[in-house]
Order: structure tokens, then sequence, then C-alpha cells
């Protein structure tokens, strides 16, 4: 439990919002993807690849950091509602007619609408029982998709239409990496509301939080849908720039990732999916080389940097902040 | 406290150092080969990374019989002879991996073709790729008949559609007398291509026919069993692919199905010499599918593969390594034809010629209709063992008629 | 009615089955409050094990008793009680420090745990599926008709005396004790005098080994290859929702029900949909007894 004290403070924001709504973090990341934009011009096509899918698997990160790490839900969903995003966009473009850009609208509000009511009908178990019924929702999802082939298209893989007329990765690099910033600010900017205080309290005692006359159920609600529309919109974007769905997207290895780059990046931190999804993706590529070894050495990598630190690459960043303050202060005293 | 927070940054440091020195020390060695060939399939989950590996091994052995046998990849006609090297793409059955596998193997190994595809979604996701980057794509074993259907350039199908194995089993199952065909399909692109048009064909054909679809996480497949034996089927088609085609053996056998009715395996699996060890008396009087027999009609590089394989894994190929080591000699025989390394070339002298593969058969792409676009067709025979521990090369031939070697054990 | 019985007795066997594949993961979840992903990994290692074991090792000592299987089985749960051990005490433990989010972090470790497991069995076992020959002939119950599996059979026996063995440890012996306290309230179990880093040790060791000797008897019956564990994964989760978490009734008791409504609905409804009879079964517990069967709620200091 945290103190008393922090509990309080978060509390109070929510009745005094801070002067200015735009973020300190926002700047940063503002100017990083500015910088990120200068990118194509290094890259080949095969960095681009890997980089738009870094990009797509740092904003599902993000939406899970948003339910789990900021609001204390450690959900199993997120994959399988990015991948209903995909199949619910496939659907409004190929069987309503509608065009590929409001059929990415489609597969966000479908996935948020799906969200709304898993949360309604889970958030109130406890973190153990919610994370197993979440793994069951998104088994169900996979299952579905798969049994339903008929529909599907099951395992042989769905054809969607591409979102561009061009296959050059550059394109998705620009589209995922403006998604992304998209995403951070949102996130940034809704941490700062009135709801992501509520949030945060809520995540950190629940009783204290209710009794301080925050309506937690709802708050829970309205994060749990939200994060699951952005995941949506990521994963019908993803389907049109792949230009084909599968039922394996919502295998739980896909989770497993997703957790893993929040976590190795900084879990409850705005950077740290975002670090961590490009670095396991680079990792993972750049193991190519050792081929059949590739996931065991990853893995294995994986392992020890959790062990070392358990806060991730944020929590190592800070640590070495620390560390050069200390000495800094050691030279002054010597002085 | 600070001894602990610098040791730690040290290690970070010394296995970043390790990783940037490996990766430079592999990306020396990519520089050293002359001609790549990609081969891009499952290697780790979500993937069937069994088949992979056996896809991988045929290549492998591929490309070590074009060094040895073909001289490499250039005939004495070209000016300049080298070897063929085999490179891995590792895309774990999803598609967006395969996309950057693929992307990977051009820019980084600089491929001169590929094969290896074993999952459909893999395939079609890939299939443009290929087209972009003007790349010989040859897939070896995703079944779904959309990927031929597509009419592509630069992909070349070689696996057989459910068409192909519907037309033989019907043939097989009409000309036997079966009248009611239980088909259990697990939930892959294998099963779900191939398991309804096959149930359709039979119904169609007045035999009375039922589906199963399983999941392939799923090892209890008994109450499934149950139901198929309340259909009481005169034969059991089991379309299951590793694990579950065993599990569906035995657990037949534990509802009471086997040993009473007949069981045809869609694929070869029953030559490997683990299947009499698993299953045993079980193995029994199994019928199964297979593209080749090993007395009869292996060319040269098909027995200089079973012996090698042999040599090397101690046990005899089966058909996913059988079609990777076909593609890569497919693949640098075109190369040979064409002089050129060069994929519009390459396709084109894989369009115009036919090949020697590893059965008699022979390889060609012609551009037929609809879904026999840029497909060589395989010969399919049906075999059974007769009894338990029996060796692959005494399994009794029941079709095609013509190489018939004996009757059906009932 | 023949096929009803026939479903009745195999899902019978069945239950048995599920409840050892289960009992691991409940129990860890119960001691340590994480939810193990690499259940299905420490089951597959106890079955590689166990196929060593028999098919290499001890015809190489040339060793021949009566009853190999189950001695084999056994060391298999040794070998992976240690190694559950090392594994919590290096890896989990460290993980579980106040302050940081025990819950997530430890079950983070698990997954990247699973992760490894699994890819390295795919590097060094291959692409083959084996198999260790039958504990027991098949068992004819002529009047109806039924075959039993010998190694269905004989694993299921071997299973119930082991969650037998496990219930007297656990509510007879001072061991027990320990754990079941813990299992109710850890803070106040630790203020008791309970060295909690030990007991997470032993649990977890405890839990591994269970996982691995259901993996280890199911060999014949399952087969032994890299990805047979998912099962024993999902199954456990299913039966924790189910039989409530710290509860051994609940969960034996839950295994049962799983396995008579996977297989009944299977074998009368479309058989396609087995798995997803479980899931409207646990479904129906989260909505109505989220508390599980004969679990409680939490008290807290």
């Amino acid at each position: 439990m945290m103190p008393q004290s922090s509990m309080i403070d978060l509390l109070s924001a929510t009745r005094k919002l801070p002067a200015s709504w735009w973020p300190n973090e926002l700047t940063p990341g503002v100017a990083a993807a500015l910088a990120t934009a200068f990118l194509p011009l290094m890259l080949n096509d095969y960095q681009l690849q890997v980089m738009w899918v870094a990009f797509y698997l740092a904003v599902l990160a993000i939406s899970w950091n948003l339910v789990a790490g900021y609001g204390g839900m450690f959900s199993l969903a997120q994959h399988a509602l990015a991948t209903i995003g995909g199949y619910s966009s496939a659907a409004a473009v190929l069987a309503l007619g509608l065009p590929v850009w409001w059929g990415v609208v489609c597969g966000g509000l479908a996935a948020a609408l799906l969200g709304y009511l898993l949360g309604h009908a889970t958030l109130h178990l406890r973190s153990l029982y919610f994370a197993i019924a979440t793994w069951v929702f998104a088994e169900v999802a996979r299952q579905l998709i798969t049994i339903n082939y008929e529909i599907t298209r099951g395992a042989m893989g769905l054809q969607v239409p591409y979102l561009f007329s061009t296959l050059d990765p550059i394109a998705y690099f620009y589209l995922f990496l403006g998604l992304l910033l998209v995403a951070f600010g949102a996130s940034a900017i809704l941490l700062r509301t009135k709801l992501g205080y509520r949030i945060q309290a809520v995540r950190d005692d629940e009783e204290l939080a209710i009794a301080n006359g925050v309506n937690a159920a709802r708050a829970k609600r309205t994060i749990f849908a939200m994060s699951a529309g952005m995941a949506g919109m990521a994963g019908a974007m993803y389907g049109h720039a792949v230009g084909l769905l599968a039922p394996s997207q919502a295998d739980f290895s896909q989770m497993s990732l997703i957790i893993i780059a929040a976590v190795l990046g900084g879990y409850r931190t705005l950077w740290g999916p975002i670090i961590g999804a490009i670095l396991i993706q680079a990792v993972a590529e750049m193991l190519r080389f050792s081929q059949e070894g590739r996931l065991v050495i990853f893995a294995a990598l994986l392992i020890v940097v959790f062990r070392l630190y358990p806060q991730g690459v944020m929590g190592a960043l800070k640590i070495l902040a620390t560390l050069l303050r200390r000495r800094r202060q050691a030279e002054g005293k010597t002085q | 406290m600070d001894f602990e927070l610098s040791g730690k940054l040290a290690i970070a440091a010394a296995a970043a150092a390790f990783l940037t020195a490996t990766a430079t020390s592999a990306m020396a060695q990519a520089n050293a080969t002359p001609v790549n060939i990609g081969v891009l399939t499952p290697l780790s989950p979500p993937g069937d990374s069994a088949a992979g590996q056996l896809i991988v091994r045929g290549a492998e052995l591929g490309a070590k019989y074009v060094n040895q046998r073909l001289g490499g990849v250039w005939n004495s006609t070209c000016p300049a002879p080298g070897p063929v090297n085999i490179v891995k793409g590792d895309d774990s059955g999803l598609a967006e991996k395969g996309m950057a596998a693929l992307r990977s193997l051009v820019t980084n190994d600089k491929i001169a073709g590929v094969l290896g595809t074993y999952d459909s979604t893999v395939a079609l996701a890939v299939q443009p790729l290929a087209e972009q980057y003007k790349l010989p794509l040859l897939v070896t074993q995703a079944s779904d008949d959309k990927i031929s259907g597509n009419h592509t350039k630069f992909t070349f199908m070689t696996h057989t559609i459910a068409r192909d194995r519907s037309d033989v089993v019907e043939a097989f199952i009409k000309s036997y007398g079966f009248k009611r065909v239980a088909i259990l399909a697990e939930n892959t692109d294998y099963g779900t291509s191939s398991g309804p048009d096959m149930q359709k064909r039979f119904v169609d054909g007045g035999m009375s026919s039922q589906l199963w679809i399983f999941d392939k996480t799923n090892p209890d497949l008994l109450p499934t069993l149950l139901q198929v034996k309340k259909f009481a089927p005169d034969v059991i088609y089991n379309m299951g692919v590793g694990a579950p085609a065993y599990l569906i053996v035995k657990q037949s056998a534990d509802v009471g199905l086997l040993p009473k009715t007949p069981m045809i395996i869609s694929y070869d699996l029953p030559i490997r010499p683990e299947f009499w060890r698993n299953l045993g008396e079980l193995g029994k009087n199994m019928i199964f599918l297979s593209y080749y027999q090993p007395k009869q009609v292996l060319t040269d590089a098909g027995k200089w593969l079973q012996e090698e394989y042999r040599k090397s894994y101690n046990e005899p190929a089966l058909y996913s390594s059988l079609a990777a080591f076909g593609n890569t000699i497919v693949l640098a025989q075109a190369m040979n034809a064409a002089c050129s390394t060069e994929g519009e070339k390459v396709s084109g002298a894989l369009v115009k010629g036919g090949f020697t593969s590893w059965n008699q058969t022979g390889v060609a792409f012609k551009q037929s209709d609809g879904v026999d676009w840029q497909r060589s067709v395989q010969p399919i025979m049906v075999l059974q063992y007769t009894k338990a521990n029996q060796g692959f090369g005494d399994a009794t031939i029941l079709y095609p008629p013509n190489m018939k070697t004996g009757e059906l054990v009932r | 009615m023949q096929l009803l019985l026939q479903s009745l007795t195999l899902a019978l066997l069945n239950g048995a089955i599920y409840a050892l594949m289960a009992m691991g993961i409940t129990f860890i979840a119960s001691i340590m409050r994480i939810i193990n992903w690499s259940t299905g990994e420490f089951y597959m290692v106890g079955s590689f094990a166990h196929l060593a074991l028999l098919t290499v090792i001890f015809p190489a000592l040339g060793l021949t008793l009566p009853m190999a299987w189950l001695l084999s089985a056994l060391l298999a749960m040794g070998l992976v009680f240690v190694l559950g051990m090392v594994v919590q005490r290096t890896l989990i433990a460290p993980m579980h420090r106040p302050g940081t989010q025990a819950f997530e972090y430890a079950t983070i470790m698990t997954v990247a745990l699973s992760v490894l497991l699994q890819n390295g069995a795919i590097m060094i076992a291959g692409p083959n599926q084996y198999s260790v020959p039958d504990y027991m002939r098949p068992i004819l119950l002529e009047d109806l008709e039924i075959v039993l599996n010998g190694s269905r059979v004989a694993s299921g026996l071997a299973a119930l005396a082991i969650i037998l063995l496990f219930y007297v440890l656990l509510y007879r012996t001072s061991l027990g004790l320990a754990f079941r306290g813990i299992a109710q309230n850890r803070l106040a179990a630790e203020t008791a005098g309970l060295n909690l880093k030990t007991m997470d040790m032993l649990a977890f060791g405890i839990g591994t080994g269970l996982c691995a000797v259901a993996g280890a008897l199911l060999a014949p019956v399952f087969l032994v290859h890299p990805l047979n564990g998912a099962a024993a994964t999902m199954k456990g989760f299913e039966i924790i929702v189910i039989g409530g978490i710290g509860s051994l009734g609940g969960a034996v008791v839950a295994a049962f029900g799983l396995a008579l409504v996977e297989g009944l609905g299977a074998t009368f409804y479309r058989a396609e949909l087995q798995q997803l009879y479980g899931f409207v079964f646990l479904i129906g517990f989260l909505v109505f007894r989220p508390q599980g069967l004969f679990g409680h709620r939490e008290r807290r200091v």
C-alpha cells in the first residue's frame, strides 16, 4: 500500500487540475517523433518493416500499460482486442463495402465496445481472477475465429485490402509513427485529467478512493474501454498493413510480447512501453543470425535483464541518473 | 550500494558489447557466400516448428546436393561457378514475422530465391513482397489454393492442394467400396482447406460422410471420437499433422474404433521410425497417403537424399524434407537454365522448363487457368502396412491401380 | 445409453488426470499469489525427463523393474522439484520484494521462463513426437462393451494416489499447516514466525514437481513433444477459477466437473466446441460464484 499522503495528493489533484493541459512529457515526445521521421533516410526496407511493427507493438504496449500499469487491471486480452479490431475492420470493408479508413474506425469502435462489455463483466473480480477471466476472453475469441472458418477463413488467413496503394514499408512507417505519437500524447494527456488521477487513486487503494467519492467502477470501465479502442484501432491498421488477418494474432505468445515490451521498458511509465517495444523488436531481429537459438537467447537475455532491473530500462536510467548525481555531489564536496 | 549499481551497469555494458560483436561477426560471415537461397519457415511458436525443422533439413541437403553433384548453381557454360547456401528465416507462423523475415533475407542476405513456406497465411502475406522484389517464391507446404489462384508472376506452387488430395482419396475410397467416411481434420489451414472439400466430394459422390474439426492444442479427442463412433464409419480419414495424428490413432483405440475400422493417415507419417515405437500394434494395417514408394520411383537425387538423410538423422526423410529438397534443386536448375540468379530470368526459366526433382514425375509450372497457375502436380499413392514393425519399403501399394502390389487387408 | 456410459467413464478418468495437471498451478497460486505461466513447460520437462529415464537411462543401467514407469515418473518429479526450487530462488523470489508489484513482476518472469523452456526444448528435442510403452494392457469391460486404455487407468490411479499423498502433506503435517496458514494470510503467517522465503521456495518446487509428474504419467496418453504442456496450462487456469484458490478439494471437484462438462458437451453436441464448454462453465462461476467452489474470500489484516 502506498503512503497516505500521496493518495491524498492524487485525490486533491482531481479537484484542482494543473494549469496547462499540455503534459511535460509531450514536448520531448513530439521532438523524438520529429527526429524519428528522418530515420527512413538511413534505413532499408527490412529495417523499416521491423520499425513499423515495433511501433505497432509499442501502441499495444501503451494501451496495456494504461490499464495494467496505471489502472492496476492486469488484463490479458489486449492482443485479442487488437485482433477483434482487425476482423471488425475487415467485416466493415469486405462485407459492407466501406472505405478502408472507415474500417479502421469501425475496428476501434468495435473493440472499445467489446472492451466496455468485458470490463463490465469482469472488473469486479480480484486481480488473479480478473487476469484469468480476460485470458479466457482472448482464448474464446481465438477459438471462435478459428472454428468459424467458413466466415473468417480461419487459419487459412483472411486477405484484406491494403491501406495504401504501395507496399513500400516507408508508408507504414509514417502511419504507425503517427499512431504511436497520438497514442503517447493521448495517454499523457489522459493521465492529467480528472479521470487519470482517479484511476491511479483507485489502483493504489480502491476502498480509500471510493471513500473519497471516486466512482471506482466507472473509472475502471472507462479506462478499459479506451484502452481497448486504442488496441482495436491499432489492430485494424495492422491488418490493412499486412494485408492478411489470422487467428494466430490472438495467440497468447502475442500477449507475452506486449507484457514484455511494457515491463522491459518500464512498467507504469509513459516512455517505457515505447522503449521496450523497439528494444525487443530490435534484439529479436538482431538475433536472427543465431537462427534456431534465436528465441532461446532472446528469452535468456530477457530473464537476465528482468532479474537485474525489475524496473526496466526506465528504472535503469533512473539508477544511472542517481549515480551521476551522487558522483557530481561527491566531486563538489572534495573541491 | 554504489558498487551494486555500477556492477549492474557493467554487466549491461558487457552484454551490449557481446551482442554487437556477435552480430558484426555474423554479418561478416554472410558476405562470403555467393548464391543465397532463403528458407522461410516456422521455427518457433506459435508456428509449427516441427514441420519447419524438417523443411530446413531438406533444403540444407538440397544445397549440399547442388554443390556436390551439380557443381554449384552455374553450369559449365556460365562464367562464374559458385556454391549455393541456405539462409534460414524464421516466420513463427505469423504473417507479419514472415514479411519481416523475407525482407531481411532479401536486404541482408541478398537471396536469389525463397522456398519453405508452411502456413498459408505466411505464403499469402509474402506473395506481394515476392512480386515487389521480383523474387521466385516456391511454396513448399502451404495448402490454400488461393495462393496459386492469385495468379502472381513470381509464385510457384509445389504443394498439393485440397482438390488433388480429394481426387485421390475419393477414387481410392470408391474403388474399395467404402460407404461411410469419417473425416477428422485439425483446425489449421491444412485441415480447414482440405477437410470440408473432401466431405463435400464424398457426399456429392453418394457416400455418407461427416467432418469433425478439432483444435490442434487440445490433446483430448475422446469426445470427438465418441461422436465418430456413433456415426459408425467404415473408414476414418485422419487429418492430424504431427502429435494429433498419433493422438487420433491412440484414442480411436481407446473408444474401440480401432482396430475394427480401417484408418487412413493423410500423409507419410507412418514411414518414421518412431511410428512403431509410439503406436506398436495399433499401427498394423494402417493405410496412409504417400508421395512416393522407395523401391520404384526415386530419381538419383531422391536416392542421394534418402541416403544422406539417413546418415545425418538416422531415419528416412519425410515429405516435408523431400519437398524442400526438391524445391532447392529445382531452383538451382532454373538458375542454371537461365544462366542467371536474376529473379525475372529465373522465374522465366521456371515457367519454361521441366526439372528433375526427387521423384520421377518431374516438375513443371504451366500458366494454366484457375488454381493450376504455375503449380506443379505431385502423384499421390495410397499405401498400407500389413504387419507390425513393417518397413516402409514392404508396405503394399493400394492405389493408383497401375502400381498396385497387393490387396487391402481389413 | 452405451455411449453415455462410455462418455462418463472416460470423463471420470480424465477428471483424475486434470486434477493432477491443475494441482501444481493452484497450489503455487494459493501460496505465492502469482500465476505460474510456465506450468505447461514444467509439465513438458517432466515428460521429457520421464522419457529419458524410461527409454534411455534405465535400459543403460540394466534396470528392469515391474513398475519402472512409476519410479521413473517419481524421479522426474524429484528432478523438477529441485529445478523449480532453483528457479524460484534465483529468478522469482527477488521479484517478490516489498514495494514492487510482486504479482505482476513474478508472473512476467514466469512468462519469460516459459518462452525460454519451450524454445530450448524445440532446439534440443527436434521435430519428432515420442511416447513411452503403455503402462498396462487395455482393460475390457465386456458387458458394457467398453475398452479402457491401460495407461489412462494406471496414470489416473497414480494421480489419485499422489493427490491423496498431497492431501496428507497439506492436512496432516505441520508443514501443511504452515502452508495453509500462508495461503490464508501471508502477513499473519509471517508475524507468527514462518519463514516465507523458504516456504515460497518449497511451494514452487512442490507445485512444479506436481506439474512434472503429471507430464511424466501422461506420456503414453498425450505424447512427449516440446508443445505438449499447453493443455496443462489451460486446464490449470480453468480449475483455479472453478475450484477457488487454495482449496485442494475444490480443485479436485472442479477437475472432475470440467472433464464432465467438456466430455458430455463434446460428445452429445458439437465436438469442435469442446474447449469452449469449459470456458462457459468457468464464466458461469466467475459471474455467480467468483470465489470458486470452496474458496473463501481472502481475509485482510
